[in-house]
């Protein structure tokens, strides 16, 4: 195996990133890679057709040696419905699927070039138990065990590729890729060509996506991925790692840093970047600087002249650089031995005494002083501008933050191993079983039944007045759909109404009538009182489609609440349970409105002002004595929520004032139905909101509440 | 709109036992009134809801001057509906909320 494979660069993405990546943008048959999800699917061909239900649960990835994924789901709780040639179900089905896709890079808009996968095939297998209920489901029927298998294969390719070749789906890990052109490292990473291959293996934390590069134009004819075997990941999971060729080190970030920091360009360099003789610098003449990568280090080595005028003066020179990482980035440390300097003298030196030791001096210091210019360019520069990002020039805004962890030198090449802290997945992980009951009341009819002159003295005015009013009568229809997460489909409901605090009574057949007996109606009328309420029988007409339920009031009944709940079993009858092995009951509270009242004359408005002078005045005395914790703030009679009605109505019960009757009768009636709904409201049953931090005891400011 | 505000010719009056033509005697006979109300299932709170329903229905008959001289005093009584009344006519339930009448109406001032 060796590391680069004859490519310039190679990076590498972990088993566990790429699956990250998968489960982020790749999706199958529309529905994106992240389980949990739940999929409905027909199924036709020749034996029958229908439709299948599938609750997926997991994914698991393989990269394989050709190049390709399998995304192996498993599902469970599946059904299949046969509506023909006959109607029946097959259930219950739990297995996996395995989703085939080809991996390449496709190619983009400016030279880019992007991570793609090719869904190409997907089989379904099913478990021993899927295969005996299969076998139960099916037997004696038109349908036969063989026929079902490869008529579910068929749905689920058609599902996953579909019925025309499916296209190809990026990710966003995107290159740029220049052919027939020198790439580069910085300012941003340019391929001159680039593969995707996978690393395969059977331990699957061991598999790996490499994108093996060239850079160099010159080496563009190079490199064999099928020399490189096995991943050079270290990270146990969230690892990735990118390598660089002794030649692309030199190439691309040694000699342009040297060439910047003599001020000078790669061509003026000596061996091994250039071809000039030598350049001088800090009072030496570099002739020749080279490196090479070994265990652990890369040596530079180089000669250098020196000369006097009496002397000249030749030198070799030898140094250790090693990289370290700290928070990310890359330290370089390159450590100079003393230089080996040989001096060849005139005559005339010979006397001059000492003169040996300053030309070594000299040299040595000159060397030393390339040597740290080689060091700071390396710290300054080039690769660390490259790692800036944190992983090296790759256009990762698909992957998380990545982070450069150590450097490994080897004579293969420079790696930088890292890992990737991918962003938490868009998981689904309200995950559990659900049922729910979806839908709203709305007035199928309305018809003014009586009108008048309320007359009443708002309890701050100054003198009684006039208010019109009128009254409706409301037929009101409640539609309530039972819906539902991670469960056996299809489902069959079965619904009860329930009064608060009686008993459920179950909706038999498809349609028909209940009474409920000892319902809390209110009336909005008599104005004068607030209203009334009444406890009655009601009556509600239901209708049952399916897994959805019409519930109709009648509007002489006033207004009422009863509570609809919900129970179902699945395909294979039995009833639906959460993971805790309890039924699934969803409930909704109902809300009936048949009758109705209207007040002009600007009712409502006076009442807010009295409302206001009121809170007004609560200010300022709490101010002054700290009596109240609490104002009451006025809601404004605009379909205020339950819970904002409640908590002002148990406010002003707290003030303990003897206005309060006077002020609460004029509120309800200024709300209207809004004030019957808050108090049928579950809100009207809450402590916390009763209390509302103040003395008031729930019971008292709820029997304010009802009367 | 037309005010549909119950008179004595509306529906299912009682037979009337008792003609009351002025508001004085109204007050005259308001404890045997009220103890015919009392007698009635839900009475009260079928008077709290539409005394002049309730009144029709236990068959005192008020006379317009005497209905008249009621909603003078008592102008407050205003904005009724039938609705509700039917509703606890109708209703053989116990309710949650029983009213007990002292009296009829407000009176005259002194």
């Amino acid at each position: 195996m060796t590391l680069l494979a004859g490519f310039d660069l190679v990076s590498e993405f972990s088993h566990d990133t790429i699956l990250y990546l998968i489960r982020s943008h790749l999706k199958v048959g529309g529905v994106l890679a992240n389980p949990p999800f739940e999929i409905t699917i027909p199924v036709s061909g020749s034996g029958g057709s229908g439709s299948a239900h599938l609750v997926v649960t997991g994914i698991h990835l393989d990269l394989n040696a050709d190049d390709t994924a399998t995304l192996t789901f498993d599902f469970r709780t599946g059904s299949v419905q046969f509506s023909s040639p006959q109607a029946l179900s097959v259930c219950p089905l739990n297995g996996t699927i395995a989703v085939h896709a080809s991996i390449s890079l496709h190619p983009g808009s400016h030279h880019t070039q992007s991570i793609a996968f090719l869904i190409t095939r997907a089989d379904i297998a099913f478990s021993t138990a899927a295969d005996h209920a299969i076998s139960s489901s099916l037997s004696g029927k038109p349908v036969t065990p063989a026929q079902f298998k490869t008529l579910a294969n068929q749905a689920i390719t058609t599902f996953a590729v579909g019925s025309s070749p499916s296209s190809v789906q990026t990710v966003p890990v995107t290159f740029t890729v220049v052919p027939n052109e020198d790439g580069s490292l910085v300012p941003s990473l340019v391929f001159e060509r680039l593969e995707v291959h996978c690393i395969a293996n059977p331990s699957r934390n061991k598999q790996a996506l490499a994108l093996f590069g060239i850079l160099l134009k010159a080496n563009k004819a190079h490199g064999d991925h099928t020399h490189k075997t096995s991943s050079s990941i270290k990270a146990a999971n969230d690892g990735m790692c990118i390598s660089m060729s002794p030649e692309a080190f030199d190439a691309l970030v040694l000699c342009p840093m040297l060439a910047k920091k003599l001020n000078t360009t790669v061509a003026k360099l000596p061996t091994a970047c250039g071809s000039a003789p030598g350049i001088d610098t800090n009072g030496v003449t570099v002739t020749r600087i080279v490196d090479t990568f070994g265990d652990g280090h890369i040596d530079i080595r180089g000669t250098a002249t020196k000369s006097g005028f009496c002397y000249e003066a030749h030198a070799t020179f030898h140094g250790t650089l090693k990289f370290s990482v700290s928070d990310g980035t890359l330290v370089p440390h390159l450590v100079m031995d003393e230089p080996d300097v040989s001096v060849a003298l005139d005559w005339y030196c010979w006397f001059i005494a000492g003169v040996i030791g300053p030309a070594e001096l000299a040299i040595a210091g000159g060397l030393n002083a390339v040597g740290q210019s080689i060091a700071e360019g390396l710290a300054g520069d080039a690769i660390n501008q490259l790692l800036g990002s944190g992983l090296p020039g790759v256009g990762t805004s698909g992957l998380g933050a990545g982070e450069v962890k150590t450097a490994e030198i080897t004579p293969d090449g420079l790696t930088l191993q890292g890992t990737i802290s991918s962003p938490v997945l868009p998981t689904n992980y309200n995950a559990d079983k659900e049922l729910g009951l979806s839908g709203s009341v709305t007035t199928t009819n309305k018809a003014v039944i009586g009108s008048g002159v309320f007359h009443t003295k708002i309890w701050c005015m100054a003198n009684a007045k006039d208010y019109p009013y009128t009254e409706y009568s409301q037929s009101q229809e409640g539609t309530y759909s039972l819906t539902s997460q991670f469960v056996q489909l299809p489902l069959s409901p079965s619904f009860t109404l329930q009064p608060d605090d009686g008993p459920e009574i179950p909706l038999t057949g498809t349609s028909g009538t209940l009474e409920i007996a000892g319902v809390q109606s209110h009336y909005p009328m008599p104005l004068a009182t607030g209203g009334s309420m009444v406890v009655q029988t009601v009556h509600i007409d239901y209708q049952i489609n399916g897994t959805t339920i019409r519930l109709r009031n009648r509007p002489e009944e006033g207004v009422y609440a009863v509570w609809l709940n919900a129970t179902a079993t699945g395909c294979n009858g039995q009833a639906l349970l959460d993971d805790n092995g309890k039924p699934l009951n969803p409930f909704a509270q109902v809300q009936f409105e048949g009758n109705h009242a209207d007040i002009g004359g600007g009712y409502e408005a006076d009442v807010q002002y009295c409302a206001a002078q009121m809170e007004a005045w609560i200010r300022q005395k709490s101010d002054q004595y700290a009596i109240w914790q609490k104002t009451p703030v006025w809601v404004e009679v605009n379909y205020p929520s339950p819970e904002e009605l409640v908590r002002y109505v148990s406010d002003l019960v707290s003030l303990g004032l003897p206005e309060v009757d006077d002020v609460l009768r004029a509120i309800k009636t200024a709300h209207g139905n809004s004030f019957f709904r808050a108090i049928l409201s579950p809100a009207a049953r809450q402590p916390s909101l009763l209390t509302g931090g103040t003395a008031v005891r729930p019971p008292a400011a709820q029997k304010r509440l009802a009367r | 709109m037309s005010n549909v505000e119950p008179s004595e010719g509306d529906p299912s009056p009682g037979v009337a036992w008792l003609k009351i033509d002025s508001f004085d005697d109204l007050i005259k006979h308001e404890k045997e009134i009220i103890d015919q109300i009392e007698k009635t299932p839900n009475g009260p709170n079928l008077f709290m809801i539409h005394p002049f329903l309730l009144l029709a229905e236990i068959g005192v008959q008020l006379s317009t001057q005497s209905k008249n001289e009621i909603l003078k005093l008592s102008p407050q009584i205003s904005g009724l509906s039938r609705t509700p009344y039917d509703a606890l006519k109708r209703s053989g339930a116990q309710q949650k909320l029983n009213c007990r009448l002292k009296g009829l109406f407000r009176r005259r001032e002194k």
